[in-house]
């Protein structure tokens, strides 16, 4: 136990790897707060989580008596994180109201007419640009399927995953506030008084190359438009920064233009193979190993904000993009590698580790590759009484998520079942505790089990914090939109047991 | 749906079937020419198989998870056997009148659990409170149709392993003693 701790510390103490989501995979672990380490206890669901499950029962090597079983998963899962859909609909609003294409022309004119008002529109929307890009901000949608076999101490598994996440980015650099610095600052209204923090704007776009006067006449308008606060933040004082080294006569890329918008990146994997387990301590200490053959097919695309005025067939090249033309597969073998202890009757421990070999995959965007690390989660359960078990779960990696770069994932699941002979109930609370504007989730389901043989499950998980999915029109005409949750996901899962 | 329900039954009937069946807890004492030996299993682990339990060559029940057995045999010599993924025995001198205790578990070894048939004799504590633990346990007695069938069907395992118990292994059977009853 003490090595294990040891272990657990060692683990714990390195950063972030990168790593999929350890979804739960089967609607019983979903209803239990995904501890699904600490519920694997052979059902053929089990194996997915922790391979050394395959020899419980067993009392010898390659004991066959254990039985034949067989289960079959769906599930989906769906999570915005740090209110992107918020922050995007109300940058697409602010483009059409204050009609940004008609007023980038008006800033690049010789003979500009555009008024302090509009200055200050643009300011909100830079500002708006600038926070985008918060770290773990995005939005994540995961689907998967499997199959599970168990034969004795023998499994066999096709696993499916595909993971889409919306990832915001923010690209300034050689963009201009205008092609014709001279002609629009010459349009722009005089500073009035500078506050200290309009003051500290202006020196740092002064220092980027910007004239004095024209760093106070922008810095002023921006502190009317936004307030102090706002323009003291590093994000968008970095952004005006930015886009004041881009001012230059006749520069070819301005505001209006910038890349700025949304990556979509996406990694979809195929997992199968084989899993065995050996009861070294029979009913005491099981280890288990599964080898498996990784097809991953990864793809991006990139929508700017300007897109959606230039485009007609936007949705368009985003299919092209993912599924043809930025799409590239890889296949490599991995394997899985789990222990299982059971010291009293009331406690079982188990440590699982996935995908102990880190994997490079092809990736046709930034980087060239997106690589991915093992993951280890430990899980313990407690049985009280015969009727119920208690299981905790907890990843002792960080993760970072390849689809959804800067989002960190270390998993805390916790759950109940209360086992009656076919009924069984289940409630769980799931949490990430290395992402601290995530919200915990509340988890619920049921599993039926007809005679032992045929088990029926579902399970659902939603966070009952409410997010703002569209915000409220610049103009008034609309209030913003809601959903109760943040993070909504549900599973079925069917199986068969079946003794020798 | 309607599907999944017509293979219930089917289902079902796949799996197997009862070795004991629930008894009443009230129990007689022996008479004064027999003795009765209580067979008890509190262990948890592996709680799904059953363990048969033999006098010499005779089947007279499977240990379970849970659940206690009783039997009763003539005063003298016996030889009791448990067998299942692995063998233990207790060479026995049983006296009228008597009741003795037996208690099964198991033990894990390397790769291979080991099944052991302990005497529950005074001086234990397990012998001053056997009251209590099989208040907590549920009696079960065996199926004639049941043993039959499995002593048929396993015959030559059977000898053979009791078999080697008795000549290779007949040192560690554990010896229960007339004056272990109560």
């Amino acid at each position: 136990m003490k090595s294990l701790l040891v272990a657990a510390l060692v683990l714990s103490a390195g950063g972030a790897a990168w790593a999929q989501d350890w979804s739960p995979l089967d609607a019983r672990s979903r209803a239990l707060g995904g501890a699904g380490v600490a519920f694997a206890d052979g059902r053929a669901d089990s194996l997915y989580w922790n391979p050394a499950t395959l020899a419980v029962g067993s009392e010898k090597l390659f004991d066959f008596s254990t039985g034949f079983s067989f289960s079959l998963n769906v599930y989906v899962d769906s999570h915005v994180t740090g209110g992107l859909a918020k922050d995007v609909t109300h940058l697409l609003d602010m483009y059409d109201t204050f009609d940004l294409e008609s007023l980038q022309n008006n800033f690049n004119s010789a003979t500009p007419t555009f008024t302090a008002q509009d200055v200050q529109n643009v300011a909100k929307v830079i500002d708006s640009v600038a926070h985008l890009a918060d770290k773990g901000k995005g939005v994540l949608t995961e689907v998967g399927t499997g199959f599970n076999l168990r034969v004795g101490p023998i499994g066999l598994f096709v696993h499916g995953q595909a993971n889409v996440g919306a990832l915001p980015i923010v690209d300034l650099s050689g963009v201009g506030f205008s092609s014709d610095p001279a002609a629009f600052f010459g349009q722009m209204p005089a500073a009035g008084a500078l506050t200290p923090a309009a003051q500290s704007l202006s020196l740092a776009m002064q220092g980027a190359g910007l004239a004095a006067g024209d760093a106070d006449k922008l810095a002023f308008q921006a502190q009317q438009s936004l307030g102090d606060a706002a323009i003291s933040d590093p994000a968008f004082v970095n952004a005006m920064t930015i886009l004041a080294a881009g001012t230059k006569p006749g520069a070819s890329t301005t505001f209006y233009d910038n890349p700025s918008g949304v990556m979509l990146r996406a990694v979809a994997q195929v997992e199968a193979g084989i899993s065995l387990a050996v009861p070294v301590l029979p009913t005491l200490l099981d280890v288990g190993v599964s080898f498996k053959e990784v097809i991953s097919e990864t793809s991006f695309t990139l929508v700017t904000l300007a897109d959606k005025d230039s485009e007609d067939n936007l949705s368009d090249r985003i299919k092209d993009d993912l599924t043809k033309d930025n799409r590239k597969r890889t296949t490599k073998f991995n394997m899985d590698f789990g222990v299982r202890g059971q010291p009293f009757e009331w406690l079982t421990l188990g440590l699982a580790a996935r995908n102990i070999i880190p994997m490079d995959l092809e990736f046709a965007g930034p980087g060239g590759k997106i690589h991915m690390d093992p993951q280890v989660r430990f899980g313990a359960m407690l049985r009280p009484i015969n009727l119920l078990r208690l299981g905790v779960d907890v990843d002792l990696m960080e993760n970072e998520s390849p689809v959804l770069p800067g989002y960190t994932i270390r998993h805390f699941g916790a759950g109940a079942e209360i086992n009656l002979s076919v009924l069984k109930i289940r409630v769980g609370y799931d949490d990430n505790l290395a992402f601290s504007k995530d919200h915990g989730r509340l988890c619920a389901g049921l599993g039926l089990d007809f005679f032992g043989y045929l088990i029926i499950d579902l399970g659902v998980q939603a966070s009952l914090t409410k997010t703002e999915i569209q915000a409220a029109k610049v103009d008034g005409s609309d209030d913003a939109r809601t959903i109760p949750s943040d993070r909504v996901s549900a599973g079925v899962s069917i199986g068969v047991n079946l003794p020798f | 749906m309607r599907k999944i329900v017509l293979l219930l039954p089917l289902l079902a009937a796949c799996g197997g079937r009862a070795l004991m069946l629930p008894a009443p807890v009230e129990t007689e004492p022996p008479g004064t020419d027999e003795a009765k030996v209580i067979v008890y299993r509190d262990s948890f682990r592996n709680a799904t198989k059953p363990y048969a339990f033999f006098d010499d060559e005779e089947l007279l029940g499977f240990s379970e998870v849970g659940a206690w057995f009783e039997v009763r045999c003539k005063p003298g010599q016996h030889f009791f056997f448990l067998h299942g993924v692995s063998s233990s025995g207790v060479r026995a001198t049983l006296d009228a009148g008597k009741t003795y205790f037996l208690r099964v578990d198991s033990v894990p070894k390397p790769f291979r659990l080991q099944l052991r048939l302990t005497p529950i004799v005074p001086g234990m504590k397990e012998f001053d409170r056997i009251d209590d633990i099989l208040r907590g346990l549920e009696r079960r007695e065996p199926i004639d149709v049941v043993l039959a069938e499995f002593e048929e069907t396993r015959a030559d395992e059977l000898e053979e392993a009791l078999a080697r118990l008795k000549t290779d292994r007949i040192e560690d059977c554990e010896i229960l003693s007339g004056d272990a009853g109560r």
